[in-house]
């Protein structure tokens, strides 16, 4: 396997916590690992591993054989925060705040190229914010403002994508809508994604393969492996915080095959979680909605 | 003239610096590092006393330039690792050092009876007595300040946006941080000889603040701080030149306030 990011034995630790223990996993070049776990299961700071932000305890990680902080300076890593806290008060507009996305590589008193500047107005229009080019930042709505964003991310023509909790505050449609965006740039570009979610829809939908992370790798397969029972575990704080009981027992997945014995099928997307209940749909379906 | 020019010089560097100031929610920095010049100057008072070789008119002026300089390089260092928040690193400095400062102040005037040389004019500015040492140090800072800012235009607007976006965007964020750090540093030290320890905060937030009201387009934006500026700077002065009981610095500040209303006024006006 041809693999772009390459994590091995990563551990990290904050005084005397363990936050990351022994984690190694690989994401194929052109492959899109999705990476569920949670709260508090080490996920961001793994991508800020990835990043080169935080430096682990232990362990390597390799972006196509640069380390993250070299990967980082050429470019090479694209990235879409949680809940970013990007000051809108700056006054500027969509462009210069797409534009600011290339500030490290572009050099002192340049601007992008002309070639830059053709593909960043391919991507504006991509994403729908030609309309918005010359808005002020505070201006933009929240949907808008991911969208320029993820524009940003992407003006250095990375190689890796990381997206942490990216559906985090939208709602359903939006968050259909973005998952459609992201699939038909990561094939147009080319990209590897690291997606990190709460959302299990979002994350099966787009990931050909899944991350199960609570301090260290319990799972990491293709979706479709996944068993539903690791899933209770991983999400047992977020099942209670809905208000769901007994998850154990309401796991119904559905299929279309009439032979499923409910575990070659587990990608477990929920399709309508209310109270009391939960039910998953098959992974082609759930594909088939992003 | 000279000291209008110099003046003007100030007001321009610290207007520009206030955009920084205002997008990163540094407000509280300039007071921060203000009053930390007033430990440097407690520290100066109790060696003249201890080492009256000390005794020198140029020693307070030599610490409180060095405590500013340490003080608001700690405050940068403490907030960028995230050890404390900014607002947090910010307070315990100034009041460790006001505290160091007043404590000074006290043991000489025990030693000498009467208060230190400068004692008030620290707190209020001493604009009537401009040396040509501190108009080229007004040249110097505003240059400094307009080179950075054109040289890394996109640098330091990334940095302002998100510091961690900006770091992954392959900018060194760290390096900004402090080269910011150390501008408003200098601008404080060399406005705090106009307006005084008490109101140089005013020169770094007004003008930025002002804007921002008023447009959110960046060239409008800097244009108008740089006038709020220099509307402070010239009508504090002129109005000194008219009416001597009047201060430079309390007039600098109190026109610049008055801009700030009417640009809020004007704001709400245009919202309607």
């Amino acid at each position: 396997m041809d693999s772009l990011l390459d994590i091995r034995d990563v551990s990290l630790s904050y005084r005397d916590k363990l936050v990351l223990d022994g984690v190694t996993l690989s994401v194929a070049r052109g492959g899109t690992l999705g990476m569920i776990g949670p709260n508090g299961a080490g996920k961001t700071s793994l991508l800020k591993i990835i990043l080169g932000i935080v430096t682990p305890t232990r362990g390597t990680v390799l972006i196509d054989g640069l380390s993250p902080r070299q990967a980082t300076r050429r470019g090479w890593v694209g990235y879409l925060p949680q809940n970013p806290t990007i000051a809108t008060n700056l006054p500027i507009d969509t462009r210069q705040l797409i534009e600011l996305g290339m500030a490290g590589r572009v050099g002192m008193l340049h601007s992008p190229s002309a070639d830059d500047g053709r593909f960043i107005d391919d991507l504006i229009r991509e994403v729908d914010l030609s309309e918005q080019l010359h808005t002020p930042i505070g201006e933009l709505s929240g949907g808008q403002l991911q969208r320029a964003l993820i524009v940003r991310a992407l003006v250095s023509r990375p190689k890796l994508l990381l997206l942490d909790e990216p559906t985090i505050g939208i709602d359903p449609r939006g968050q259909q809508e973005f998952m459609r965006l992201l699939a038909d740039l990561k094939s147009r570009l080319d990209l590897t994604i690291v997606f990190v979610s709460h959302d299990l829809r979002a994350v099966t939908g787009i990931s050909d393969r899944i991350a199960c992370v609570s301090k260290s790798i319990h799972f990491h397969d293709v979706p479709q492996h996944m068993p539903g029972e690791l899933v209770h575990r991983m999400f047992a704080c977020d099942l209670d915080a809905l208000g769901i009981e007994g998850p154990r027992a309401a796991v119904t997945p559905l299929c279309n095959d009439p032979n499923c014995d409910g575990h070659h099928h587990s990608s477990l997307a929920p399709a309508a979680v209310g109270k009391g209940s939960l039910s998953f749909e098959s992974d082609d379906a759930t594909k088939a909605d992003a | 003239m000279t000291a209008l020019a110099a003046f003007s010089c100030v007001a321009i560097a610290c207007a520009l610096l206030s955009l920084v100031v205002v997008t990163r929610r540094w407000a509280f920095i300039g007071e921060g590092i203000g009053h930390s010049g007033f430990g440097g100057a407690g520290t100066a008072w109790i060696l003249m006393c201890l080492v009256p070789a000390l005794d020198q008119p140029w020693l307070p002026q030599v610490m409180v330039v060095t405590f500013s300089l340490a003080t608001a390089l700690g405050m940068g260092a403490l907030s960028r690792r995230n050890a404390v928040t900014g607002d947090v690193s910010i307070g315990i400095f100034l009041v460790a050092t006001v505290a160091w400062g007043f404590l000074g102040q006290r043991y000489y005037f025990v030693q000498r009876h009467a208060d230190p040389a400068g004692f008030l004019t620290l707190f209020f500015g001493q604009p009537e007595t401009i040396s040509n040492l501190y108009v080229a140090c007004s040249a110097a800072i505003l240059l400094a300040v307009v080179t950075a800012m054109l040289a890394l235009r996109k640098e330091i607007l990334a940095y302002c946006l998100d510091p961690l976006l900006a770091e992954v965007s392959g900018v060194r964020a760290g390096a900004i941080h402090y080269l910011l750090i150390t501008l408003i540093a200098i601008a404080t030290i060399i406005g705090m000889q106009v307006v005084g320890t008490l109101l140089v905060t005013a020169l770094l937030v007004l003008p930025g603040a002002t804007a921002q009201l008023l447009s959110r387009k960046l060239s409008v934006v800097s244009a108008i701080s740089v006038a709020t500026g220099l509307f402070g700077a010239i009508g504090g002065s002129s109005i000194h030149a008219q009416w001597r009981a009047i201060p430079v610095g309390p007039a600098f500040v109190l026109l610049m306030f008055f801009a700030f209303c009417g640009a809020l006024g004007a704001s709400r006006l245009r919202k309607r």
